[in-house]
C-alpha cells in the first residue's frame, strides 16, 4: 500500500515545485487516463469473470444506493449543523445564508 | 465525455473477462495494474499539487472554508457506516467506499486493486449514485437558500462534474467555495480510501 501514497507525494510534490505547463498538462493528462483505463479494464475483467457479482448485481446496487443516500445524508447534515450552529453564535438570524 | 470513457473501458475489460482471457491472467495482470495505478497516481498528484492558486485560496479564505471540506468528509463516513451497518457490511468496507466522496473512477479502481472486485464494484456503483443524487439535491438545497451546504452533496465533483450546476444555482463566493472544497476531498480520496479499508 505504501506504493500509493510516495506515487502520489511524489506527484504532489512535481506539480508544486514545477507546474507543468499546457504542452506538458496535456501529455500528463493522457498518461493518468491511459492509467485509468487499464485499472478500469482490469476491473472489467475480473467483473466479467466473476459470476458471484454478476449474479448480485441487483444486491450490490441497492447497497450502492443505500451507502450513497447515507453518505450524502450525513455530509448535507453535518455542513449544516455546524455552520448554523456557527451563524446562531454571531447574529440571531441564522437561517437567511448558510454561511 | 468522460463518463463514455469510463463505461466504455470496463465494458471492454468486462468482454474480454468473459470471454476472452483465461484463468491464468491474474496472474499477469497483477504487475501490470501496479504500474498503471502509480502512473495514474503520479498524475492525480501533479494536478493536485500544480492547482496553487486554488491552495492559495483555501488560505486567504481562511478556517470557514477549510470547515466546509471537513464537515463534508466526516459526515459522507460516518453516513456510510452508519449506511453500511443496516446493509451489513464490514465498516472497514463501508468507510473506505464512503471515503471516495463521489469520486467514482478512483475509489473503484482502487479498492478492486488493493481489496476486492466486489468492492470495487460496489464503490463504483455507489459514488456513480453519489454523483446522480448530487445533481438532484443541489439545486433543491439551492432553492431553499442553504448556502454552503448546496456545495455538500458532491463532495469531490464540486471542483469538476458538479461545478456548472453549482455555478448557475448559487452564489459567486458559493462557487468559489466549491472548488476548493472539491481540491480538498479530491486529495484525501487516494488517501482515505486505502487507509479505511486497512482497518
Amino acid at each position: 500500500m505504501i506504493y500509493i501514497f510516495l506515487s502520489l507525494a511524489g506527484g504532489v510534490a512535481i506539480g508544486y515545485l514545477f507546474p507543468p505547463g499546457e504542452a506538458r498538462s496535456r501529455i500528463i493528462q493522457r498518461l493518468t487516463m491511459t492509467g485509468l483505463f487499464i485499472l478500469l479494464a482490469a476491473m472489467g475483467a475480473q467483473l466479467g469473470s466473476n459470476d458471484k457479482v454478476l449474479a448480485n448485481l441487483d444486491r450490490i446496487g441497492l447497497q450502492a444506493f443505500v451507502l450513497a443516500a447515507f453518505s450524502v445524508a450525513g455530509s448535507v447534515l453535518a455542513v449544516f449543523a455546524i455552520f448554523r450552529w456557527l451563524e446562531a453564535g454571531k447574529s440571531g438570524d441564522s437561517r437567511k445564508r448558510g454561511i | 465525455m468522460m463518463t463514455l470513457f469510463v463505461m466504455g473501458a470496463i465494458l471492454f475489460g468486462v468482454i474480454i473477462g468473459r470471454w476472452f482471457i483465461p484463468e491464468a491472467f491474474t496472474l499477469y495482470i497483477d504487475p501490470v495494474t501496479t504500474l498503471a495505478l502509480c502512473v495514474m497516481l503520479v498524475g492525480i498528484g501533479i494536478d493536485i499539487g500544480s492547482k496553487r492558486e486554488t491552495w492559495g485560496k483555501l488560505w486567504e479564505m481562511g478556517i470557514k472554508v477549510f470547515l466546509v471540506p471537513v464537515l463534508v468528509a466526516a459526515g459522507s463516513l460516518a453516513g456510510a457506516a452508519a449506511g453500511g451497518t443496516i446493509m451489513g457490511i464490514p465498516l472497514n468496507e463501508s468507510t473506505a467506499i464512503g471515503a471516495g466522496f463521489g469520486w467514482y473512477s478512483l475509489s473503484g479502481v482502487l479498492l478492486a486493486k488493493i481489496y476486492s472486485v466486489e468492492t470495487g464494484a460496489l464503490a463504483f456503483l455507489t459514488n456513480v449514485a453519489r454523483e446522480l443524487i448530487a445533481f438532484i439535491i443541489i439545486p433543491i438545497l439551492a432553492a431553499r437558500s442553504m448556502g454552503v451546504v448546496a456545495v455538500a452533496p458532491g463532495g469531490a465533483t464540486t471542483m469538476d462534474t458538479t461545478l456548472p450546476l453549482i455555478a448557475r444555482v448559487t452564489d459567486p463566493e458559493t462557487a468559489i467555495i466549491a472548488v476548493v472544497n472539491g481540491l480538498v476531498l479530491s486529495s484525501m480520496v487516494p488517501v482515505l480510501v486505502p487507509l479505511f479499508i486497512g482497518l
